[in-house]
């Protein structure tokens, strides 16, 4: 079959390999429907995240219909046939992290555990397409992947909805929604800043108002995110290169203290920091972006603020709940997909999301 | 060589006794436990690769046995290498299930210098167990060894970095992993 490949760094190809098969009982086989690239998986082609091998199938959001199930999927839960999401994060559904619906936290699914543990202090789960330290699975950027622990990690789709529906529930719209809005406890009447309008800061624009923001706030440094920040339901932008973002924020807050809620979709020290300093006294600063370097946390004046910081990946719970506000048409999953190409065409793909400053992609959408 | 190992499991103690005292499971996660074979209640036949490829055989006593609680086993005269162990299943706090500690010593034939010429070629004991008990965690909660494309053959998954591509096998890498019957 077709899949895109890690051959190096700045290296990816489409190349012809096995087919996937079962690998523990409870695994399916399904095949890609459609597929998407992350901003994450730029990390991966660039050499920024370690364990990378040559030949390591790439892509953690995917989709598609079940071709085969292992001897432990009971027909309940997965069947032949079945449309499927799969969220990256892998869950056994056992262990006490997933007792606590921590699946991002699973403690069984990393076969490389000990690595992990040794470069984050903690074993990951594991994820699909995203390095060894996570396990080394082979990701959905193919025309065939295999779903591990099935059971627990596919979710069925009705016949009703699209794929361009439902595919970014398996990263981008949990992701905003979880580690965002509901990390951040969004409550009705909250003022709330979400800096960065990607796609997954739009996820937490879109989805704040669910949870009855009074007013949603979106903060980039490009013209065309925040033109897609409006698309997406928020009430006021703000270039970060204006310079006097701070006191426009407050200005929209009661009593100019700040805002309720400051969501953090970047992944670097100053959205981070801009972050702790436009959040009200009380307040929550969800920071949702993967950073890859180390932020001074300003404690002189934050210790006083009586803040509170919440940080995680997602865990992909709210899977279900977001598949019937999608179904229900209260939120619009594919407001996400801007471009669309086949799996032929991937290296096309890769060029038109990693230049999106140009070509104003919000997320490619691959169909087989 | 003295090692400590634990781990906490999402099942009863009994549970985990259960397993562990049928000590022909220890080769389904123990990754230099090649067999052993249960010959009475309390005496058992091991196969062990040591460093460096050797494989190294004892005969095995179960010196201690509290249903529940703890198991204590020990090489009889004789042995290739002479070594000794315990397991303990404690009840874990706030119904987590069973907390599992392990000791381990044995003698390295060669001494503290293929000791540390097995930590240069990548054999680190310590981590070993860990990983060891991180299988049988697996085994216990989720049904079986978690297998990736990187890591296809399950216990012997430390010894493949740099690993297999995260791509689907071929039929013969398969046949190599022991998974034709997977297919």
């Amino acid at each position: 079959m077709k899949a895109v490949c890690w051959t190096g760094r700045n290296s990816v190809e489409v190349q012809d390999v096995p087919e996937p098969r079962i690998l523990n009982m409870r695994d399916a086989i399904i095949k890609v429907t459609s597929t998407a690239i992350c901003g994450s998986d730029l990390h991966l082609v660039d050499g920024y995240v370690p364990s990378m091998e040559n030949g390591d199938v790439l892509g953690h959001e995917f989709m598609g219909e079940v071709v085969e199930t292992g001897s432990g999927v009971p027909d309940s839960t997965l069947k032949v046939g079945d449309r499927v999401i799969v969220p990256f994060p892998i869950a056994c559904g056992a262990c006490s992290m997933c007792q606590k619906q921590l699946f991002a936290c699973c403690e069984n699914t990393n076969p490389n555990a000990g690595a992990a543990e040794k470069l984050f202090g903690h074993p990951t789960a594991g994820i699909y397409g995203y390095s060894h330290l996570t396990g080394g699975y082979a990701g959905g950027q193919a025309e065939y992947a295999r779903v591990a622990l099935a059971d627990v990690n596919a979710f069925t789709v009705p016949a009703e909805l699209d794929d361009d529906q439902v595919l970014f529930l398996t990263d981008i719209l949990p992701t905003g929604y979880e580690v965002g809005v509901r990390n951040g406890g969004v409550k009705p009447g909250d003022v709330v800043v979400v800096v960065g309008a990607g796609p997954v800061g739009l996820a937490a624009i879109q989805t704040a108002g669910l949870a009855g923001a009074a007013s949603v706030i979106a903060v980039d440094l490009a013209d065309s995110r925040l033109e897609h920040a409006r698309r997406f339901g928020a009430d006021h932008v703000f270039n970060g290169a204006d310079g006097d973002v701070e006191e426009r924020i407050a200005a929209l807050t009661t009593d100019g203290l700040g805002a309720d809620v400051a969501i953090e979709a970047v992944g670097v020290p100053p959205t981070f920091d801009l972050c702790t300093r436009v959040v009200r006294p009380g307040g929550v600063v969800a920071n949702i972006g993967v950073h890859g370097a180390p932020t001074t946390l300003h404690l002189e004046e934050l210790w006083i603020k009586n803040i509170t910081i919440t940080t995680g990946l997602v865990d992909g719970t709210t899977v279900p709940m977001l598949l019937q506000l999608v179904r229900s048409g209260k939120v619009a999953g594919e407001l996400f997909g801007t471009h669309e190409f086949q799996l032929d065409d991937m290296m096309s793909a890769y060029d038109t999301f990693a230049n999106a400053a140009e070509t104003n992609a919000l997320k490619v959408v691959i169909k087989r | 060589m003295q090692l400590t190992g634990t781990t906490t499991v999402s099942r009863p103690p009994s549970a985990v006794y259960n397993f562990w005292r049928r000590l022909d499971h220890l080769p389904d996660f123990m990754v230099h436990v090649d067999d052993v074979q249960v010959r009475g209640d309390d005496t058992s036949h091991w196969s062990v690769t040591a460093p460096f490829g050797r494989t190294v055989e004892w005969d095995a006593v179960v010196t201690e046995d509290t249903p529940e609680q703890r198991i204590a086993w020990a090489s009889t005269e004789g042995a290739d290498i002479d070594n000794r162990g315990a397991v303990e299943f404690r009840p874990a706090p706030g119904g987590r299930g069973t907390e599992v500690h392990v000791q381990i010593s044995y003698e390295i034939p060669g001494g503290t210098l293929a000791e540390a010429a097995a930590k240069y070629f990548g054999e680190d004991p310590h981590q070993q167990l860990d990983d060891d008990l991180r299988r049988l965690k697996q085994i216990l909660e989720v049904g079986e060894i978690v297998r990736s494309d990187g890591a296809p053959s399950g216990k012997r998954a430390r010894h493949e970095f740099p690993q297999h591509p995260a791509r689907p096998l071929t039929d013969e890498e398969a046949a190599e992993f022991d998974l034709e019957g997977t297919r």
